[in-house]
């Protein structure tokens, strides 16, 4: 929209329609309007006119519309109009100092927008200039006008306050940031004292002490943020501290205490500050304070209060353990505990101090370090007493009425307060666990209780759950009684959901402790098991089974009939979701029993799964969609018994030709040869029946790949069948988890010359479909992207197991294998792309002590090193996504380190070529890029230059961007 | 461990204290020696109103020697269906990367509010894991099944 220049009448005439207007689409047509006003060059003249204007709306229009045209035109100003603007605005501000707040401080926000523009050219000393000018202003207008003297107190907070925050919003560079930091440092003296001396004395009028002081105060707080060492804080403290206890500065007194007692310099003033801040924490007003928010219910009031506390208790609490027995520390510790019996409070453990080691603290006697303990105990006994009852959940129909937000803060307070019991623990220990205990006993215990009452057992399980980790595993006093007849067996098997959920759990937590004590081992066992087939706890019973028997499997190991005479009675009536953890626990038990006992157990999990997956094939043939959840759900379950039936400490481990061939020594016994035909033809059928369907093979394939191991487990489908598998699936469908089958194969057999053949007929029968079949070109590679990842990643695998089976497939395949990985370096899509930079990186690092295999790499580099580098150029220089670039130049780095001369020749042929890669460098950019990385052997200086010279080709040399 | 390093942790767990992000915890492995500054345990909530509500995702931050100057390894435990996640658990981020983002200046509030959205909205431009990469990018209806399926299964409570 064109404008011409218009009147300072028809603009306030807009912002008294844009502040008075009611109806919203005339306010956003004149906030519109005021935008585009913004935007003209005569506004300069009119933002002054509407300053001098009596309605404030069109003042702080005035001043905003300097904000915003300082911040955007500043770069098309001439040097006399950028010090007309400074005169302008200190002007304005002397002349409004008595005026409303919102201009000012707009005022103030446009001078500091123009201080920082215009350090160090045009005003260096801004901060001692504007003192001076209101200064001076103040005293020309009390000469002129004796009776209304100008208040120029509040301007100069306001522009100190703001500043600061600006400077440190602001982002600078350079020399502007040095000068403009210098200037703040010089002029912290000033500033200080200045606060020191309005915080100190009265101001006639009660109104405006207060808020001057309230400035002063958010002031000190914005340089206190900005970075004043503490010594020169230091003398202030007293004066903030005295405005603590006062109504209307107590907010902004606490933001400043608490970022001083936050500053890290103030342990060398710890005595005089914690004398200080505990004094007035201490003190009749405080008490008084606590004792009416306690009273009333009500913490509000009392909540500056506590946030002090917590952040002294959090800075000092070396300081409290040490004089623990001080008078005013016994009533800081009364208060913190008052404190945390209010509902809400965020109780916080590291606040009350630990005093572990007090009797090595040289200033204090072992005689007092036990009084101390003594004395702290007692407050730790009283903490923990008032957590357990601020964990205890609500009575039932209280709960049902509360927001699900707050539901969700008791949740979320619960856990941080699992944190403070055990911090309690570590001071309390036995202490701790009896009075948790006893406590247990009692309440499951009490005559006459009522049986829908279950909260405060609850919140003392959960107690006893959260100090877990630190319980000794050999304790035997109290825990017994707790895992025995006088808890657990008392306790609800229905109903009651949140209780038996806790119970559940902590049987999980303590399982450590029950490896100690295998005599409660199948007590808690019976608690457990039957809580698995209740939707209600069946998560948490799982993972604490599974905890249990991953920690305990040697003593359930013992006792298995009972174990697997408890699986036949719940196993059919549990989800599937809990059954997989259940199966997955089992085969972990059974793993540790010997060879000839493991078959009977194994085999009560496995028959009925390989039954049903027989069946599920049958009637599949005829339905295959309709049996397909039920063979998904019983693959899984095969995946997660082959997964806890493989011994811990066996991970995929490469066996080579040095290493014994555990796979011909294993004994293998019937029973197991019929499993393991059973397994080999349920795969196989299943890839007959549901070839086509990507769900069903991708299960199939993590059960076998689980299985892919050096020592072959009970579930492991034997080798040959595995790469029959892939071979004939492969051919009928492009799943890509058939690809990872086949890398996990090379991985864990490639190095063993007797897989050699079977290996290399599979990775060239791979190829050939991949690249004959399904990824013709590059289309179909963005396509299929997840074959194109799977496929590279097993030439990368072959690279690292067995080179020499790739570089003996027919030439031609070998070829197209280069040639597709090379294409593959010119990809859009990420994840082809990102396979492709990891095989190339590795096939371009390969070194071989073998001079024959060697030389013939060096061969492969030559004949493709050309084609390679050009792919990796282009792609630096723009072709593909920036954040490429630095996986891009370690391939670089590899190929320019290993083939130096060949790569000068390929970089010299390539850079001679006009436009390439980009046209925004020209030759001598080029020859100093090629010189550079020919040159450098650091990694990381070779990783600049490449972004560097990335940054020229794509032309984002001046931006920020560029360089983010 | 370096002195800047410990001393850069301690502020950091100084800060969280003071001041975190609602709903998430992020606190030093306990060891038998005391606390393990090196190993922070860190729970973040799924954000509201998305397939990942309700669901707590336990990560481990293991911060090596030359912190801050190096970022931490952070790794989702156990390994989490999302496009951003190796399958080995760990977080591809740029802000995580010292070849990318990371800058000495990162605060673990930060890195958790970072993975938090991230959770949310993967970055396509760098997909760590096949399976959630490519659900993603094929079958939106069927990745946010499995979202909520996880959600389920590793719930806060």
């Amino acid at each position: 929209m064109a404008y011409s220049a218009v009147s300072v009448a028809q603009i306030e005439q807009v912002i008294s329609q844009l502040y008075g207007g009611a109806d919203p689409q005339f306010q956003k047509s004149a906030q519109e309007y005021i935008q585009n006003f913004q935007k003209q060059e005569y506004a300069w003249e009119l933002a002054s006119q509407l300053l001098a204007s009596q309605s404030v709306n069109s003042q702080f229009i005035g001043a905003h519309t300097f904000q915003v045209k300082i911040s955007r035109d500043w770069n098309t100003l001439s040097l006399e109009k950028k010090k007309w603007i400074r005169t302008e605005l200190l002007g304005w501000i002397v002349q409004l100092s008595n005026g409303p707040n919102v201009v000012i401080t707009k005022l103030c926000l446009s001078l500091t927008a123009y201080a920082l523009q215009a350090v160090p050219d045009i005003w260096s000393n801004f901060i001692s200039d504007f003192f001076e000018t209101l200064h001076s202003g103040a005293l020309a207008a009390s000469a002129q006008n004796p009776d209304r003297p100008l208040h120029v107190e509040l301007p100069l907070l306001e522009f100190i306050t703001v500043v600061p925050e600006e400077v440190l919003r602001a982002d600078l560079i350079g020399e502007r940031k040095a000068k403009v930091n210098q200037e703040l440092i010089d002029e912290i003296p000033r500033v200080l004292s200045t606060l020191k001396s309005l915080l100190s004395s009265y101001q006639a009028h009660q109104e405006r002490d207060i808020q001057i002081k309230q400035k002063c105060l958010r002031c000190l707080q914005s340089w206190i943020l900005y970075g004043v060492p503490f010594e020169s804080l230091y003398p202030l403290i007293d004066d903030v501290i005295n405005l603590f206890p006062i109504d209307f500065t107590n907010d902004s007194a606490t933001e400043v205490l608490v970022e001083f007692l936050s500053q890290p310099r103030i342990t060398s003033y710890q005595n005089t500050v914690c004398g200080k801040i505990l004094d007035c924490l201490t003190n009749e007003w405080a008490r008084t304070q606590i004792m009416t928010a306690v009273n009333d219910a009500n913490e509000a009031p009392a909540r500056n209060l506590c946030r002090l506390m917590t952040t002294f208790g959090d800075n000092f609490s070396n300081y409290l353990a040490i004089h623990f027995l001080r008078q005013d520390v016994m009533i800081y510790l009364e208060m913190m505990l008052m404190f945390t019996g209010f509902p809400e409070s965020i109780a916080d453990s590291d606040v009350i101090p630990m005093n572990d080691d007090n009797g090595e603290n040289a200033s204090i006697t072992l005689q007092e370090a036990q009084k101390i303990r003594e004395a702290s105990i007692v407050v730790f006994r009283r903490l923990s007493e008032i957590l357990r009852s601020k964990v205890q959940y609500p009575p039932d129909n209280e709960w049902s009425e509360w927001l699900k937000d707050i539901k969700e803060r008791f949740k979320i307070y619960r856990r941080d307060v699992g944190d403070t019991i055990m911090n309690s623990y570590y001071i309390l220990r036995n202490q701790m666990l009896a009075f948790l205990v006893d406590l247990a006993v009692m309440q499951i215990n009490t005559p006459g209780r009522d049986p829908s009452q279950w909260q405060d057992l609850e919140s003392t399980l959960f107690c006893l759950n959260s100090i877990a980790e630190a319980v000794d595993h050999k304790e035997d006093i109290f825990l017994p009684s707790l895992f025995g007849t006088d808890v657990y067996e008392k306790l609800p098997t229905q109903g009651n959901y949140r209780l038996r959920n806790t119970a559940l759990s902590l049987i999980g937590s303590y399982a450590e402790w029950l490896k100690n004590h295998p005599g409660h081992i199948s007590f808690v066992m019976n608690y457990i098991v039957p809580a698995l087939s209740d939707p209600e706890t069946a998560l948490v019973a799982s993972l604490s089974f599974k905890e249990v028997c991953d920690v305990c499997r040697d003593s359930l190991a013992n006792n298995i009939d009972e174990l697997m005479h408890m699986y036949i009675v719940v196993g059919p009536h549990i989800q599937p979701r809990e059954k997989q953890k259940v199966i997955e626990s089992l085969a972990d038990v059974i793993q540790t029993l010997p060879p000839e006992k493991m078959p009977v157990p194994l085999s009560i999990v496995t028959d009925n799964i390989i039954q049903t997956l027989r069946d599920a094939i049958v009637f599949g043939k005829q339905n295959p969609p309709q049996y397909k959840e039920i063979a998904i759900t019983h693959l899984e379950y095969l995946t997660c018994c082959c997964r806890g039936i493989q011994p811990p400490d066996d991970e995929v481990i490469v066996l080579d030709e040095n290493e014994q061939d555990s796979l011909k020594n294993v004994d293998i016994s019937l029973p197991q040869t019929r499993l393991s035909n059973a397994l080999s033809e349920i795969s196989s059928n299943i890839t007959e029946i549901w070839y086509l369907d990507n769900e069903v093979i991708e299960c199939l394939c993590k059960f076998l790949n689980t299985g892919i191991r050096t020592t072959a487990n009970l579930l492991s489908v034997p080798f040959d069948m595995i790469i029959s598998i892939i071979r004939i699936s492969y051919q009928r469908s492009p799943h890509s988890c058939l690809l990872d089958t086949a890398a996990q194969v090379v991985t864990v057999f490639g190095s063993n010359s007797r897989y050699g053949n079977e290996i290399r007929n599979m990775l060239g029968e791979i190829t050939t479909i991949t690249i004959q079949q399904y990824v013709r070109n590059q289309a179909d590679m963005e396509r299929y992207p997840d074959l194109v990842n799977s496929y590279l990643t097993i030439l990368t695998k072959s690279l690292q197991k067995c080179p020499m089976l790739l570089y003996t497939l027919p030439s031609e395949l070998f070829n197209n294998i280069m040639k597709f990985s090379i294409a593959g370096l010119g990809l859009q899509e990420r994840l082809a792309l990102k396979s492709a930079v990891t095989f190339m990186s590795e096939f371009v690092g390969q070194h071989y002590e073998d001079e024959q295999l060697s030389k013939g790499i060096e061969n492969v580099i030559m004949t493709y090193g050309m084609e390679i580098m050009r792919e990796l150029i282009s792609g630096i220089g723009g072709k593909l996504p920036r954040s490429f670039v630095i996986s891009l130049s370690h391939v670089l780095y590899k190929m320019t380190g290993r083939y130096i001369e060949a790569s000068r020749e390929w970089l010299n042929t390539l850079l001679s070529q006009k436009d390439f890669p980009s046209s925004h460098v020209d030759l001598i950019t080029k020859q100093n890029f090629a010189k550079a990385i020919l040159g450098t052997r650091s990694l990381q200086r070779y990783k600049e230059v490449v972004t560097e010279f990335s940054i020229k080709c794509r032309d984002l040399e001046d931006s920020a961007y560029g360089r983010s | 461990m370096s002195g800047i390093c410990k001393t850069r942790l301690q502020e950091e767990r100084k800060q969280w204290r003071k001041d975190h992000p609602y709903g998430f915890y992020a606190k030093p492995e306990n060891t038998e020696g005391g606390l393990n500054l090196m190993v922070w345990n860190v729970g973040i909530p799924g954000p509201k109103g998305t397939p990942w509500e309700n669901g707590m995702y336990k990560l481990v931050f293991t911060f090596p020697e030359d912190y801050p100057v190096k970022p931490p390894k952070c790794k989702f435990v156990p390994p989490l269906f999302h496009p951003n996640v190796y399958p080995s658990g760990t977080v591809c981020l740029s802000i995580l990367n010292e070849d990318e983002a990371w800058k000495p200046s990162i605060r673990i509030k930060d890195i958790v509010i970072g993975i938090q959205k991230l959770l949310n909205e993967p970055n396509l431009n760098s997909p760590a894991q096949s399976e959630a990469y490519m659900m993603f990018k094929n079958d939106l209806v069927a990745y946010e099944k499995r979202i909520k399926l996880q959600a389920q299964e590793r719930r806060a409570d």
